[in-house]
């Protein structure tokens, strides 16, 4: 029985301080990377024609919060597939020129290959991330289709980047070495720039920026630190979230036990406690008894499930380190959470055992000693009352009655069962609903379409938007066809200053045909209509009817909120417009990205490689957003993050039924002599014990799944907020939920079965000694 | 078939596995015939309960061969020693050993369910008991919302609500007082009168008188001597009994 609550204390541990581990120190590996690497804060990437470097280098020097403006560095984007053995690598690449301020700001660490400063002529480093996905080696040749035909290049070695190497900002970044572009790209085309900025102090990056775009109109994008963090460690936020909300349960559960535990012992001890008191044991000493005993199993346990909790942290560091490809793992917060959840685990069993030793402190010790523990008290509330009208088993009927007479026990154990089932009922739902994004895209705010790719413009015989058009109308498999493009453009203040600037998409169709969805309004149709996504919605105050004034294509605009949506691939910021207003502020304007929807029946690879054979390099299909989302591991680190949730909670909800059965067993040891003395085979008294828990879990499995249906679109919608998902795309898996009944119910037959085993071997002589 | 209801050969009990321990029961051969009371006796610490429980099934023996009814008892598993106790044996302790989170009647109908398919029947025959023990009244309260001589005749009716072959009583009346003592008694005897074998354990001279045959237990074994047939409407039979068991050491 100790040893159950203390591994309980353990496994409460371990969920709380893993939670608070993740929220709070999982970060370290990546700032650290960051520091090291003197990473830029804000990353700009503008074309030449448009923004001189040296007037935004000059600009930004001179900033009081700038600590280090970087040099620009040139960059091509490649859109189309880069080559790896003769396997295109379905991918976009800024394919960036290494220079000498590289080794200064920015800089780059060289995981494989040979350390030296910077790519040579001919190589290419990548970063690692995209050569494991891929399994490129070093030694590998990568053909870069270029204006000019395909160039090769070599790759030398694998980097830790920590803008880009998470995997999840795309395009991606690659390096070359200082002049190289030229080499395949016209000089024409090589316009494109990155410069990056150091801060001081990363929260002045927003009043930086500001000032900055009141000097500047700035047309090209921005990435900041914190969407960088977010791509590496938002889904960590999220498992952290569901780990510490759980951990809060799995301590009650805990603190739960030990109560029982002090009330058992308390009721054993009864006449002890009142010969203690005769020879003159104060209540505080017999308190004190109680709460000393408590104190050891804290400090044997708690320490056991922080151990436990550095195991879990160190794989989800070296996960974290794989991506960012840096081996640093420890980080420096994690002795103050250790010792902070020591503390408060200890604080929370000693007060729990305080509390309920109280009771021992209370007993008068003439009544102790000549009557002893008072008897206890049987509930008849529960059913069958009358044995002879019900047809049920004897064993039954026994685990009904053993049931009622520690009702509440059984309520409590019920409870935790409940809360366990809920909790395996969610991760089922919850790793399914992840699993079903592709079946389910506009409720995560993508377009419903099977392939997506982009219109080349930098080809020598491209296509225009009406050519393409013209050529997949006619396409027999496809059965819609979406147009769109994205655009940025900035939010403006009442003084007519840009606040902030966010990126959307602009659809060429009734956004409806797209499958978009939205969470409350319409969809824009007229140039002066736009939607938004929810995190700007809320931002800027703005519901479907208010006005909004923005700087997009150059001018000043003023739309018409027509609707609020969600969409997850931007951290819950965005818009959504119809073509009509861009085309108002740019007649030329015209889409590039084309998402299809086929036709039942059609196979979607097949298709993707019929329409790079008919289109050639006119097109550069884009992973889907289900590819991407398993490139990144999204899925598979939540469910395993899950799967080991629910496996510790089954755990914990295995340790309350030991010990609620090893109690069960010594409450009804004379009861189960006298079964056994008139005729009860061990079997029957197990099975009894093993009714009795099952008919607890048919209890709690009948609430569990309702409930967890009704509150888990709720629960994840609050964790998922903060990216951008405030209505959770809950998507329900029967099939699993049905095989959830069978094997719960097996489990726990099994286990109480085994654990019953001590009833079973109640000797009825102890009905002499009793 | 024999006509004993109950035999044992060379029956040894030790609690102790030290050679030295003396057994607390020790090569007792018994024999105890069919539709008879018999009565054990003895001190404090001879055995008698002891025997009870191995005779009973409740317990094993360190050693001989017991036989209920020609069945042998002595090699049987926990579950097939469970089977033969519902259906051939009752046992009534001198505690009354009820369930208190069940009724009365319900304790009665947690034995008889055992055995027989036919619960109406086994309600019947409950009911029949409960009336011909007086308890028929407290049928649904619960253990601690009667006498304990009332219990012990819920006791009486779980134990014969099988019809058993034999019925074990240990101290039946030692908690009780004379009245209810009395009843308990007057039980045991029109159930013997009945044809029911009985063997009980007791310390009370007055009880020991309500038996067809005394043993009388002395460490662990029954000398030659030590049984005795009595006939409990002779005069004076008390004062005969307690003459006879001081001279074997009582």
């Amino acid at each position: 029985m100790t040893l159950l609550t203390g591994l309980s204390i353990a496994l409460a541990t371990l969920l709380f301080s893993t939670g608070l581990m993740i929220l709070k120190s999982i970060q370290e590996p990546f700032d650290d990377l960051f520091n090291r690497l003197n990473a830029s804060h804000i990353l700009m990437l503008y074309d030449v024609n448009d923004h001189s470097t040296k007037d935004l280098e000059r600009w930004f020097a001179r900033q009081p919060e700038t600590e280090r403006v970087s040099q620009g560095s040139p960059y091509f984007l490649c859109t189309g597939p880069l080559l790896h053995k003769g396997n295109k690598m379905e991918l976009m690449v800024q394919l960036t020129e290494f220079n000498n301020d590289h080794t200064v700001q920015d800089k780059l660490m060289v995981i494989d290959g040979i350390l030296k400063e910077g790519p040579e002529h001919g190589e290419i480093w990548l970063p690692k991330y995209l050569a494991n996905d891929y399994h490129i080696q070093i030694g590998d040749t990568i053909g870069i289709p270029g204006p000019g035909g395909l160039y090769s290049v070599l790759v030398s070695a694998t980097i830790a980047d920590p803008h880009y190497g998470s995997g999840m900002v795309n395009p991606t970044r690659a390096w070359l070495a200082s002049g190289e572009l030229p080499f395949f790209v016209p000089a024409t085309q090589l316009s494109h720039t990155m410069l990056g900025i150091r801060l001081k102090n990363l929260d002045s990056t927003s009043v930086l920026w500001e000032r900055f775009t009141r000097n500047f109109t700035f047309t090209g994008d921005n990435l900041t630190y914190s969407l960088f963090k977010n791509a590496y460690l938002g889904i960590y936020q999220i498992m952290g979230n569901v780990i510490l909300i759980f951990s809060i349960i799995a301590l009650l559960i805990a603190l739960f036990m030990v109560r029982t535990a002090i009330t058992k012992a308390v009721y054993d001890d009864y006449k002890l406690i009142g010969v203690y008191k005769t020879l003159g044991a104060t209540p505080m000493n017999i308190v004190s008894l109680y709460v000393l005993q408590y104190s050891l199993l804290v400090l044997l346990f708690v320490p056991v499930g922080l151990g436990g909790t550095f195991y879990v942290i160190r794989l989800l560091l070296s996960s974290i380190s794989q991506k960012l490809g840096a081996y640093e793992t420890l980080g420096h917060s994690q002795q103050y959470i250790y010792v902070t959840s020591f503390i408060v685990i200890s604080v929370l069993v000693i007060i729990t055992a305080f509390l309920g030793s109280k009771k021992a402190a209370k007993i008068e010790p003439v009544q102790a000693i000549r009557v002893g523990a008072p008897l206890k008290r049987f509930s008849k509330i529960l059913l069958p009352r009358n044995m002879e009208a019900s047809g049920l088993a004897l064993p039954v009927m026994m685990g009904l009655r053993l049931l009622s007479a520690s009702f509440g026990r059984s309520l409590s154990q019920g409870i935790i069962i409940l809360i366990t089932l809920f909790i395996i009922v969610f991760s089922i739902n919850v790793s399914f609903s992840f699993e079903s994004l592709k079946y389910n895209k506009p409720a995560w705010g993508f377009e419903d379409g099977d392939i997506q790719f982009n219109r080349r413009d930098n080809v020598i015989i491209g296509l225009t938007h009406v050519q393409l058009m013209e050529i997949l109308l006619h396409e027999k498999a496809i059965h819609q066809i979406m147009p769109s493009s994205y655009a940025s453009l900035s939010i403006l203040s009442k003084d007519d200053l840009p606040v902030i600037e966010i990126y959307g998409k602009v659809y060429s169709d009734s956004l409806s045909h797209a499958g978009l969805l939205n969470l409350e309004g319409k969809h824009p149709q007229t140039s002066e209509e736009i939607s938004l996504c929810i995190g700007t919605a809320r931002q800027f105050r703005k519901k479907p009817g208010d006005s909004i004034t923005v700087f997009i294509e150059g001018q000043k605009a003023t739309f018409l909120v027509t609707g609020i949506y969600q969409d997850v691939s931007n951290l819950g910021q965005g818009f959504r417009l119809h073509q009509n207003a861009l085309k108002k502020l740019n007649p030329l304007y015209s889409p590039t990205i084309y998402s299809i929807k086929l036709k039942p029946h059609n196979n979607v690879d097949e298709y993707k490689n019929y329409l790079v054979k008919r289109l050639g390099e006119t097109i550069a299909i884009d992973a889907s957003i289900e590819e991407r989302v398993e490139q990144m591991g999204i899925i598979s680190e939540m469910k395993a993050s899950l799967f080991a949730l629910s496996f510790f909670f089954v755990l914990i909800m295995l340790l309350a039924m030991g010990s609620d059965l090893i109690i069960s067993t010594k409450e009804n040891l004379k009861h189960f002599g006298i079964l056994k003395s008139i005729g009860w085979t061990p079997a029957q008294i197990r099975q009894s014990m093993v009714c009795k828990i099952l008919c607890i879990t048919g209890v709690a499995l009948f609430l569990a799944i309702p409930m967890n249906l009704y509150l888990s679109p709720m629960l994840m919608g609050n964790i998922t907020g903060g990216i951008g998902l405030i209505n959770f795309p809950f998507i329900i898996n029967y099939s699993g939920l049905l095989m959830t009944v069978p094997i719960t119910l097996l489990l726990i037959a099994g286990f109480s079965w085994c654990l019953s085993r001590g009833a079973s071997l109640i000797n009825p002589r102890i009905l002499i000694v009793s | 078939m024999s006509s004993f209801c109950v035999e044992t050969e060379h029956l040894m009990k030790k609690y102790s596995r030290n050679i030295q321990d003396p057994a607390v029961i020790n090569d007792l051969s018994i024999s105890i015939g069919k539709g008879e009371f018999s009565v054990v006796m003895g001190n404090s610490g001879s055995g008698k309960s002891t025997l009870l429980y191995l005779l009973s099934g409740l317990d094993f023996p360190s050693s001989g061969k017991i036989w209920i009814n020609d069945i042998p008892v002595h090699n049987r598993s926990q579950k097939e020693l469970a089977l033969m106790r519902r259906s051939m044996i009752g046992f009534v302790f001198q505690e009354n050993n009820l369930i208190p989170n069940l009724t009365i009647r319900e304790n009665i109908l947690v034995a008889g369910y055992l055995v027989q398919g036919n619960r109406k029947r086994v309600n019947e025959n409950a009911d029949t008991l409960m009336k011909q023990l007086g308890i028929l009244a407290l049928h649904d309260r619960f253990p601690t919302q009667v006498s304990s001589g009332e219990l012990q005749r819920a006791s009486i009716a779980r134990a014969m609500i099988n019809n058993p072959l034999i019925l074990f009583a240990d101290e039946p009346t030692g908690n009780l007082n004379s009245e209810a003592s009395n009843n308990v008694l007057e039980c045991f005897s029109n159930l013997n009168r009945n044809g029911q074998t009985i063997v009980m354990v007791t310390h009370d001279l007055k009880s020991a008188l309500m038996g067809s045959q005394i043993l009388f237990l002395k460490d662990g074994a029954i000398p030659a001597d030590h049984s005795l047939c009595i006939d409990r409407h002779r005069p004076g039979g008390e004062d005969f009994l307690f003459n006879w068991l001081k001279q074997k050491g009582w």
